[in-house]
């Protein structure tokens, strides 16, 4: 494994590697095999968990860091990604993490890039966020030890949602039952090749449900889309306490990859309460799991630097 | 000239059968079975070969002036050549567009520098191709105009468009509907569907073209004017246009080779080469074109060659233009995926290339095979192999989705007003 750029790369097995050495990270139980590594941090999108938590991770690696300024950076002046990236790996960069607003971006420079750095995508649009699907999933596990057969609802905005796509993707693989539920503005326009079961009405989605996954709506992402605001939005697909315990099972499980808005996608009550804590132990769980991608690629994908 | 013993197929005529091609001063002085050549005649044996008349194309784009480095007149031309065209209409949208006499009358200058090819440039319809004033369309008629159309873009205002066309239609020249409406399309990538949603792309819906095609058949159905429909690309506006016709409404449409010949799931996710408008659309849109095409509801085959600089195609796609270029594989496509996969016989193939094109653009001197017409034909090997090269394209444009593909058949000499010119396998 040299890459990570989207879920349907990664086969169960990997995944579950990355997991167990998740684990090992957060038990303190495994050691970095990457220190003196450099990483650059590239991030075109507005972003501060998922950065943070790279950035974390690979310090606890013992790795360098490089934040990339996209706005200073020479991509302002009309260099390409790939030249950019490129240079870097002649400066001795050995992976570069990418956060981009355009779907694709991650793996079609991947595919031009000619020297073996490793790509990680942070976030490409509304196309992939595998790390966060990783870390999804390790939560999952912690709490409830396996998704097979168990009932994931995802409820906010689907269309526009790369956190939807990858979980989407990871789940099918491990045979968990998904849900999706959305206002039809905010809905897959076609649900042909995904595995899961379409709702509109929240509350026969969250019905029985054993993880209830919540997505904010993508604001940036809504130019040439059918939006009323967010009031009418609320007033259909916020979940809180009271609905939660009518409808889903009792050790529902709340989730949420953040960053929250309170009171239109999820009560503020609700996040306060003890189970919002697992959409804090979700973004601690990403630094392990992001320790573990990184340890795994930093390791396997780039021995042949400065090789060549 | 004397071309001997190619099989002639003449569609205009219903003509298919081995005979002799005498050429004089440019034009075709006899066909008959068996000529001798008289003393130092030059002479060409063709057995085993095709003739055809010249392939018409009536869409492309040549880019110049304005945007010579995707392509210029001299390369569209020659890009042309090298795929067996002697007739192409380049569409309007150059930078100035082709809008007035004086752009006009330079690209025939620039054209005539090149080659005797036919050369018909298809008019704007608004002024700057800004939907709001008419051309000057008499004076573009005059000085050469073959047809009229906004092409890359639809003209929406619908009062301007029912007028325009009435004008056009009473001067004796028709309009080229680019199909779209822009509110449905607006942001869009690819096709709208299973694809666009995995990979997260804005979609341009099947329904972005059909309702453009619905309400324009209705402006037809009531001015009664003649109106031809630009790269039909789904199962619904061959359906409407079909109906039309039966309905005795005086409408033509084209469609385009990658329409036949690629789906969207042929497409490498995000790769842009495979970017055009309309976009690729399902396996049920290629079976519906295929049908429209064996009814003949579907009439031309054109290319809608549209060359980017490469590295222009290399962008994330959300960023790359919408077009790829046509000329050098739309013979080899047709008749791979359309006469050798028995969908076309090879003469219904072969009139939506020549006669086809030449009747309903009024374009004498070419489709037709006949005594004291223009030498203007197409040798064609049907059977030979060869693998699409995209960066041995004469066109600037040295990137296709065809690239790599394997094709049967193809142009290997494009003879001009009698000159003939060899095509290059690209191999």
């Amino acid at each position: 494994m040299k890459h990570l750029t989207d879920i349907e790369h990664l086969s169960k097995e990997e995944i579950l590697e990355i997991i167990d050495l998740a684990k090992k990270f957060k038990a303190n139980s495994a050691q970095s095999e990457v220190g003196g590594k450099t990483v650059a941090l590239m991030f075109y999108e507005n972003s501060t968990r998922t950065r943070c938590s790279f950035e974390i991770a690979a310090k606890k690696l013992g790795a360098n860091v490089i934040n990339f300024e996209a706005k200073s950076s020479s991509l302002s002046k009309g260099e390409s990604l790939k030249d950019t990236i490129e240079n870097l790996y002649y400066l001795g960069v050995d992976a570069v993490v990418i956060r981009h607003s355009l779907a694709g971006i991650v793996e079609n420079t991947r595919a031009q890039v000619k020297y073996p750095i490793s790509f990680i995508n942070a976030g490409d649009g509304s196309h992939a966020h595998p790390s966060q699907a990783l870390l999804d999933f390790y939560t999952m596990l912690e709490k409830t030890g396996s998704v097979e057969g168990k009932k994931v609802v995802i409820v906010g905005d689907i269309k526009h949602s790369r956190v939807a796509r990858s979980n989407i993707a990871l789940l099918s693989k491990f045979g968990a039952d998904i849900h999706l539920c959305s206002p039809e503005y905010l809905a897959f326009e076609n649900t042909e090749c995904f595995k899961a079961t379409v709702h509109r009405d929240l509350k026969t989605a969250i019905k029985d449900a054993d993880i209830v996954m919540l997505l904010r709506v993508q604001n940036e992402r809504l130019e040439y889309e059918v939006f009323p605001d967010s009031f009418e939005y609320k007033r259909l697909y916020e979940v809180d306490s009271k609905l939660l315990k009518e409808y889903a099972s009792p050790n529902v499980i709340l989730m949420h990859p953040g960053p929250a808005n309170r009171n239109i996608e999820v009560s503020s009550e609700l996040l306060d309460n003890k189970i919002g804590r697992t959409i804090l132990e979700q973004a601690q769980n990403g630094v392990f799991v992001r320790m573990a991608i990184l340890n795994k690629l930093l390791k396997e994908g780039s021995e042949a630097h400065y090789a060549s | 000239m004397l071309l001997k013993n190619a099989r002639i197929i003449n569609p205009k005529t219903k003509f298919d059968g081995i005979s002799d091609i005498r050429i004089e001063n440019g034009k075709i002085s006899e066909i008959s079975k068996g000529i001798s050549p008289q003393e130092n005649e030059e002479t060409h044996d063709f057995s085993g070969l095709v003739i055809t008349p010249g392939l018409v194309d009536v869409h492309c784009h040549l880019r110049e002036p304005g945007y010579n480095a995707k392509e210029t007149i001299k390369t569209g031309i020659l890009s042309a050549i090298q795929g067996g065209y002697t007739g192409i209409c380049p569409m309007a949208n150059t930078k100035p567009v082709n809008d007035n006499l004086m752009t006009l009358s330079y690209m025939f200058a620039k054209a005539k520098e090149v080659a005797e090819i036919g050369f018909y440039p298809i008019c704007a319809v608004t002024k700057n191709l800004e939907g709001t004033n008419i051309v000057n369309v008499s004076e573009l008629i005059d000085g050469g105009a073959v047809a009229f159309s906004d092409d890359g873009k639809p003209v929406e205002d619908l009062n301007l468009l029912r007028c325009a066309l009435k004008y056009i239609n009473s001067l004796g020249s028709f309009i080229i509907s680019h199909s779209e409406d822009s509110s449905l399309a607006r942001g869009g990538v690819i096709n709208e569907g299973e694809i666009s949603a995995k990979l997260g792309l804005k979609g341009i819906p099947y329904l972005a073209e059909s309702i453009a095609v619905a309400r324009e058949l209705e402006i037809v159905r009531e001015t009664g004017c003649k109106y031809h429909f630009a790269h039909i690309s789904t199962k619904r506006s061959v359906e409407l246009i079909r109906q039309a016709k039966k309905d005795g409404l005086r409408v033509t449409c084209e469609t385009a080779p990658h329409y036949f010949s690629l789906t969207q799931d042929d497409m490498l996710p995000y790769d842009a080469r495979f970017k055009m408008n309309p976009p690729l659309r399902t396996n049920e849109d290629l079976n519906a074109i295929v049908e429209g095409l064996k009814d003949g509801t579907i009439d031309i085959i054109a290319t809608d060659h549209a060359p980017h600089k490469v590295h222009e195609k290399q962008l994330p796609i959300q960023n790359s233009p919408m077009g790829i270029v046509g000329f050098e594989t739309a013979l080899g496509l047709t008749l791979t995926n359309l006469v050798h996969k028995n969908r076309l016989t090879l003469s219904e193939a072969i009139s939506k290339l020549t006669s086809s094109p030449s009747e309903i653009f009024n374009i004498k001197g070419q489709g037709n095979i006949e005594v004291g017409q223009d030498a203007n034909l197409t040798v064609i090997d049907l059977n030979e192999k060869w693998t699409v090269n995209a960066s041995k394209f004469v066109s600037k444009c040295r990137i296709s989705p065809f690239d790599g593909m394997e094709l049967t058949g193809r142009a290997v000499k494009t003879i001009i007003k009698g000159k003939i010119f060899d095509c290059k396998a690209e191999k």
